[in-house]
């Protein structure tokens, strides 16, 4: 096109620039228009349009959730969590896990698999749940993975920002739940969930901690009612707490029962009522009523408020009973892994020192 | 061509031929069913059976005695509203009931002696196992939930119900003591007796359970009645003034749970003689609850504080009070008397029967009203 314009004056050059100006921007702009018209690498890729990850991705590539990987991956749960679902999953974060002393995957190479994968499935429910989809209740009964009942509460409100509990763990707040993921939804919780399928008396029995409580309760007459359909609600003072009272195999046995009053073992088991109570519960119902004199009846003379860390222990207002025969807060033995201990027939608390003092409450 | 306009006649007769398979009940008689139960969440009874029941007449069991379905059935049965509302509520698609057969879309009982019974449903009379068990609060229909969760069951009996008669069923709890749950069967006369239409009729129940009131003074409780009271009526109009009835002994009101209707008592529908007597003007009902050996100008309590169960107002109509201890606003303008647009008149007030319910410290107001001609505009 510039070959004419060569060797040519710049007034032929002027004439000939109008002559041709015109047609030579309407091409300009017909090219400009022609080449937009390309839609070459015009579209997002197809997995960038793609919904948000598995949940098996998400906890993978969480460095939050590195502990719940491991053991997802040491039970063969983790590719599982890829599939198609839909799932729930309660997931404990690495410091959830530490509350429990697992601090590296290593405390989970020494777990039995089986039970590991066991109570992992416990964590999961086959069903997409958020937030806001939980009934406006205490305890309710979602049944997870592994056949056995999840107890979420959430008495307060049925809203996105709601305080959850399951099990007595706290679901943590947005943007730590309702994580929105292709085959599910996930939710952190701050500390694991305790389950195993036996009975509260099974337990016991099987504990290295419990032999004196376990003593106790048969010299008492007690022993048997740990094995009922429940719910229960039981507390185990660990053998520290009985050498602690001068209490041991020998001088147990050697207790006449009905020497003393029935409370002072029957407010372990809450004299058998049935409870089901987790240490979330108090804070709760005291946050939905306002009342914070919330106490649960344990035994004739006394009543309990179970909370998370510790046990109080009050009084009511039975005049035959003498008074001050209580150190009045009890720690759960074991930090925060001892209490909300869930079982077929109940919850289980580990506490570390003895309710009530043993002499104040003999007969006299 | 003759034939053309007959054809249209012909398709629009045929067009016109729809069949309306209106639903008839035989030998119908028809129940209303409320749940009075209260709850009030501790850590004493968190696992207690909570106040969200179905209700399900002449259950169907399977082999092994679990209920699977029922020929009436009332889901999702919330604790009942303050004020029991006239009609149903047609526009109110919430699932959780505040009554049965609330919207449930069930055959509604007919106008009888021209009292409007559309919150009465109709069900066949004769013998019938009445179920009413508590459920979880949630949006499963009962027969969906997991068999263990349909296991809560409060009450188990059979009842006769007799041919064109009038039923309230309450869920009550029996006693303060025990908490067992009882359903109490009501059968009305309301629709019998020949009420004047320019009278306003009100009659009075304490269907608390055996040593509420006890209970209540111990803890000292803010409103509720002692087991024997007397109810005196207070007409106020616009802004609190008198209306010429000021404390009338209307009944003396006794706990029992006892199914037999108490006397309706009267007020006029017109008090204000200077009213253009088709509507009365803004007007509230004052309810005075007081035990005996008082009366309303000669008690020492004053309103809005706790009083061991002395004394109890009920504030029924468009005045707001500085402390009442209830106050159920009814008809937004006039209380117990409902003013709607009927024939020319945009308002025109109307007398209705109502029955005053108080159950372990809730007050509850049924409102019953007579049949009144459609607007014209």
């Amino acid at each position: 096109m510039i070959l004419p314009f060569i060797n040519t004056r710049l007034t032929d050059y002027m004439k000939v620039m109008k002559k041709y100006l015109l047609p030579l921007l309407l091409l300009l702009v017909v090219c400009t228009v022609l080449a937009g018209c390309g839609k070459k690498g015009l579209l997002v890729k197809e997995e960038r349009n793609a919904p948000v990850r598995s949940m098996g991705d998400f906890i993978r590539n969480n460095y939050d959730l590195t502990l719940l990987t491991a053991a997802l991956q040491k039970t063969g749960l983790l590719d599982s969590l890829d599939g198609p679902g839909p799932f729930t999953m309660m997931a404990p974060d690495n410091k959830a896990f530490g509350e429990i002393g697992i601090t590296s995957p290593a405390d989970l190479d020494r777990m039995n698999t089986d039970s590991l994968r066991f109570v992992l499935k416990y964590h999961i429910l086959p069903l997409r749940l958020y937030a806001t989809d939980i009934p406006n209740q205490m305890d309710n009964a979602f049944l997870a993975l592994n056949g056995y009942d999840m107890y979420i509460s959430n008495p307060l409100e049925q809203r996105v920002d709601a305080t959850i509990y399951v099990n007595g763990a706290e679901i943590q707040r947005t943007p730590k739940r309702d994580v929105e993921l292709t085959n599910g939804a996930l939710h952190l919780i701050d500390r694991p969930l305790r389950f195993q399928p036996i009975t509260i008396q099974e337990f016991i029995a099987g504990h290295p901690q419990l032999t004196l409580f376990t003593a106790a309760m048969k010299k008492f007459q007690l022993w048997d009612g740990l094995k009922e359909e429940g719910p229960l609600t039981v507390f185990a003072p660990v053998n520290e707490a009985f050498l602690q009272a001068g209490l041991t195999e020998d001088s147990i046995n050697r207790m006449n029962p009905q020497n003393y009053y029935p409370d002072l073992f029957g407010i372990y088991p809450m004299s058998f009522r049935k409870r089901h109570i987790y240490s979330c519960d108090f804070s709760l119902i005291a946050g939905l009523s306002g009342n914070y004199n919330q106490w649960a009846t344990a035994s004739p003379g006394y009543v309990l408020k179970p909370r998370d860390g510790d046990v109080q222990i009050g009084e009511s207002s039975s005049p035959e009973l003498p008074a001050a025969t209580t150190p009045g807060v009890v720690n759960w033995a074991g930090g925060r892994a001892g209490g909300d201990l869930t079982f077929t027939n109940g919850i289980l608390y580990l506490v570390d020192q003895m309710f009530l003092y043993t002499d104040s409450l003999k007969i006299k | 061509m003759k034939v053309y306009p007959l054809l249209f006649l012909l398709i629009l007769a045929f067009t016109a031929c729809r069949k309306i398979d209106y639903p008839t009940v035989p030998n119908a008689t028809y129940i209303r069913v409320f749940n009075d139960l209260q709850f009030a969440l501790s850590l004493e009874n968190k696992d207690d059976p909570q106040p969200f029941l179905v209700f399900m007449m002449d259950p169907v069991t399977d082999a092994k005695g679990a209920i699977t379905g029922a020929t009436t059935l009332g889901d999702f049965l919330d604790q009942r509203d303050a004020w029991a509302r006239p009609y149903p509520d047609a526009g109110n698609t919430s699932l959780w009931q505040k009554e049965y057969p609330g919207t449930y879309k069930v055959k509604a009982a007919p106008i009888l002696n021209n009292f409007d019974l559309s919150s009465w449903a109709q069900i066949p009379s004769g013998q019938h196992r009445i179920v009413i068990a508590t459920r979880p609060r949630n949006n499963t229909p009962f027969f969906d939930l997991q068999p263990r969760l349909r296991q809560n069951i409060l009450v188990d009996t059979t009842l006769q119900l007799d041919t064109k008669e009038v039923y309230t069923m309450h869920v009550l709890q029996q006693s303060a003591v025990t908490r067992k749950t009882a359903l109490y069967v009501r059968k009305e006369d309301f629709w019998r007796q020949p009420f004047s239409d320019s009278l306003n009729y009100v009659n009075f129940y304490n269907l608390s359970a055996e040593g509420y009131a006890s209970d209540a003074i111990t803890r000292n409780e803010l409103a509720f009645m002692r087991d024997t009271m007397h109810a005196y009526c207070t007409l106020l109009g616009e802004g609190g003034i008198g209306l010429g009835i000021d404390g009338l002994l209307m009944d003396r009101v006794v706990r029992s749970q006892d199914p037999h209707v108490t006397p309706y008592r009267s007020f006029p529908l017109f008090p204000d003689t200077s009213t253009s007597r088709i509507y009365t003007g803004p007007m509230t009902q004052l309810f005075t609850f007081l035990a005996p050996g008082y009366g309303p100008g000669n008690h020492p309590f004053p309103e809005g504080y706790p009083n061991l169960g002395n004394f109890l107002t009920l504030y029924c109509g468009s005045y707001r009070a500085e402390n009442p201890y209830v106050r159920i606003p009814c008809d937004l303008r006039t209380g117990l008397v409902i003013s709607v647009h009927s024939g020319i008149h945009n308002p025109q007030s109307f007398a209705t029967v109502n029955t005053i319910e108080f159950v372990n410290g809730k007050t509850f107001v049924t409102t019953i009203q007579r049949r009144y001609d459609p607007p014209i505009y």
